[in-house]
């Protein structure tokens, strides 16, 4: 019976930081687990206080490069 | 180099939306010959090579953590060329607004019990780790100036960096001033290169490509004043991209007639 | 000088027969404000524009130009001199005179041909200004109300007409092949000088004091406390040289291709405002100060470019006061000068 460790630490080609973890044992799952690595950035909490004016510009920045087409 | 000439490059991201790197990824559109140009070595984004010799680092995204700074050192200590790649690395970006707050609150709010899972320190621009040879500003990063960057690099010169304020690349556009339509704009104290894009869509600058080198920011703040923004409103058109920097300036006591 | 009348119906007519041969450019409106821009139809031309953005400076020396090409493999290297025929419609006077300070910035010393080539492929049609254009203008103390060369037609606001002063021989072919005009009658001539004279006492003398006296004024004033209090208002954008008429600072750049072989050289407009403008070789940087910046721009407008030229640098079109953020006026300095003189 199949026994697998699969480890890939960090996926390419993708917008993001994730790693996979696969433990197979005796051809039965025991653990499969995407792992995001990508250091927080924590928006939630710092457009707290900040003008309601500015949220949509603040946020669109969770992805800036469709910031405008976010922003509406 | 390579065998054929080429500088090995290689792209790596902190914290960040990865929105440049998608940016050079687009540039290909317009610019294939970059291709020819350079060897990517290394660009978890756009391939799946691992290339651990290369010449020139771009970096993308701000440090913020203790942990992510052994990495940087490692690139710095590989590549020749280390290049900021827009903002987040440039000038810690909005990520820095978190720096306003205490961290721990900062944490608990968006992480509540696993709060300590999410390791996070004060937000900064990657040239408060290493040493850092060129920018390339902007949330998001122009494409063609980062064409002309990698040129300038190939061609062994610095790197351009418009050392003017948006507001002459507004100007030779002939744009309506955002002033004289009842909106505010940062663009008198921003970092030019961006062709003044959003004025000219009718937005007013948000500074996201830094200060000038030496911005008059008591005058600034004086045109807010008169254009009717709040004292607090003033410094939230200041800090929105530009906390760090901000701080910095503070901490530093700069400034210059 | 021929005078002839042009009725307003014709107006559109002549602009459309000129587009066949010529690029016409003139006063459009863009937002609340004006530019100079090609007219793509006639309806677009704003003669009751009040002033423009920039200056019609930049049909003659445009904010980006491409200078040459070059080939560093083939040590190649093209000059690139971009001129198209052009009609500019309805210039102000203030921007004529400027024009004659252009031709003289770039005809003297180091004759440009890129500029030249296209002030020769440049027929100016200008418009006399009855009323004055905004609250800035301060044209009348400047000697730029009116002008009597600069312009190959000139026209004046008769109401239902325009009387047309036909100054050059281009000028009097572009009407005989584009325009239906008549000769002006001894009428003509009448109300033409009623609205002439009616006009001047609607611009008040907005300088305190004769602008001849400016340059010496200047002189005295190197170390006149106005600059320390200009430097910490500038914001050192460079609007105000950016839409001056007179200014005609450039940088020049390269533009290589990828593979590092060929390429293009621009120019661009430039600005002495700029932090970098005075930056040289070595790094030492002349003009470091805004305070000294700002002199060198008040130096510039009303002494150096006199001494260089014999015409004052400042036409008081009032663009750069509108532009200013910070609200810094020329007019209000070079009062401020006079009056501590």
């Amino acid at each position: 019976m199949t026994t697998l460790n699969v480890n890939v630490h960090y996926v390419t080609r993708v917008e993001g930081h994730g790693d996979i973890v696969v433990d197979v044992k005796n051809g039965q799952i025991k653990e499969c687990r995407f792992e995001v690595v990508e250091a927080p950035r924590f928006f939630e909490a710092f457009v707290r206080g900040r003008p309601y004016y500015e949220l949509s510009h603040i946020t669109s920045r969770i992805c800036g490069d469709s910031a405008i087409t976010s922003r509406f | 180099m390579t065998s054929n000439g080429k500088p090995k490059v290689a792209f790596f991201d902190f914290a960040c939306c990865e929105g440049c790197q998608l940016t050079v990824v687009d540039s290909l559109q317009t610019h294939l010959d970059l291709l020819e140009a350079v060897e990517i070595v290394q660009f978890r984004e756009a391939i799946s090579d691992r290339g651990e010799d290369y010449q020139i680092a771009f970096i993308e995204g701000s440090c913020t953590r203790q942990a992510d700074e052994e990495r940087l050192r490692k690139i710095r200590a590989q590549a020749s060329v280390v290049v900021a790649l827009g903002a987040c690395a440039h000038t810690a970006c909005v990520n820095a607004l978190k720096n306003l707050h205490p961290l721990e609150d900062v944490r608990r709010w968006v992480y509540g019990d696993q709060a300590e899972w999410y390791d996070t320190y004060e937000a900064r621009p990657i040239s408060a780790v290493i040493e850092v040879d060129a920018i390339i500003p902007g949330c998001p990063i122009d494409r063609e100036e980062f064409i002309r960057v990698v040129k300038a690099l190939l061609l062994g010169k610095k790197p351009p960096l418009p050392d003017y304020p948006v507001c002459v690349e507004c100007k030779l556009k002939e744009n309506v001033c955002m002033f004289h339509i009842g909106k505010f704009c940062m663009g008198p104290v921003t970092r030019a290169g961006c062709g003044a894009i959003c004025p000219t869509y009718g937005d007013g600058c948000e500074g996201c490509r830094g200060f000038i080198p030496a911005p008059n920011e008591n005058a600034m703040k004086d045109v807010l004043a008169d254009a009717g923004l709040t004292v607090e409103a003033i410094m939230a058109r200041f800090t929105m991209f530009n906390t760090y920097l901000v701080s910095a300036r503070k901490a530093d006591g700069e400034e210059r007639r | 000088m021929k005078l002839m009348i042009l009725d307003k119906s014709a107006l559109a007519p002549m602009v459309n027969a000129l587009r066949a041969d010529y690029r016409v450019v003139g006063p459009q409106a863009r937002g609340p404000q004006f530019a100079f821009d090609v007219i793509t139809d006639p309806a677009q031309l704003r003669l009751d524009y009040n002033t423009t953005i920039l200056p019609p400076k930049k049909v003659l020396q445009p904010q980006y130009e491409r200078l040459l090409s070059f080939n560093r493999r083939e040590y190649q290297v093209t000059p690139i001199i971009e001129a198209t025929p052009t009609v500019l419609v309805g210039v102000h006077t203030c921007d004529l005179h400027a024009f004659l300070l252009l031709d003289q910035a770039f005809s003297r010393e180091y004759p440009d041909a890129h500029y030249l080539e296209r002030r020769r492929q440049t027929v100016i049609i200008s418009l006399e200004c009855l009323e004055p254009c905004d609250e800035y203008s301060f044209c009348r103390s400047m000697g730029t109300l009116t002008s009597d060369t600069g312009y190959d037609l000139h026209l004046t606001d008769l109401g239902t007409a325009y009387a047309v002063h036909v100054a050059t021989e281009t000028g009097r072919q572009i009407l005989s092949r584009y325009a239906t005009v008549r000769e002006a009658t001894e009428a003509d001539v009448r109300q033409l000088n009623e609205v002439l004279s009616a006009k001047w006492p609607r611009f008040t003398y907005r300088l305190d004091f004769d602008a001849a006296e400016l340059p010496a004024l200047l002189g005295a004033a190197y170390d006149h406390p106005l600059w320390e209090e200009l430097g910490e208002r500038c914001l050192a954008c460079g609007s105000c040289t950016n839409v001056c008429p007179t200014c005609y600072c450039f940088n020049v750049f390269d533009e290589v291709d990828m593979q590092l072989v060929a390429g293009e050289r621009w120019r661009c407009w430039d600005s002495c405002q700029l932090d970098e403008f005075a930056r040289v070789a070595g790094g030492e940087n002349f003009r470091k100060a805004r305070s000294a910046r700002q002199r060198h721009r008040f130096m510039r407008k009303g002494k150096y470019l006199y001494e260089k030229f014999g015409e004052l640098g400042c036409v008081g079109c009032g663009r750069c006061i509108r532009a200013c953020v910070a609200k810094i006026s020329i007019l209000e300095g070079f009062n401020a000068i006079h009056q501590s003189a």
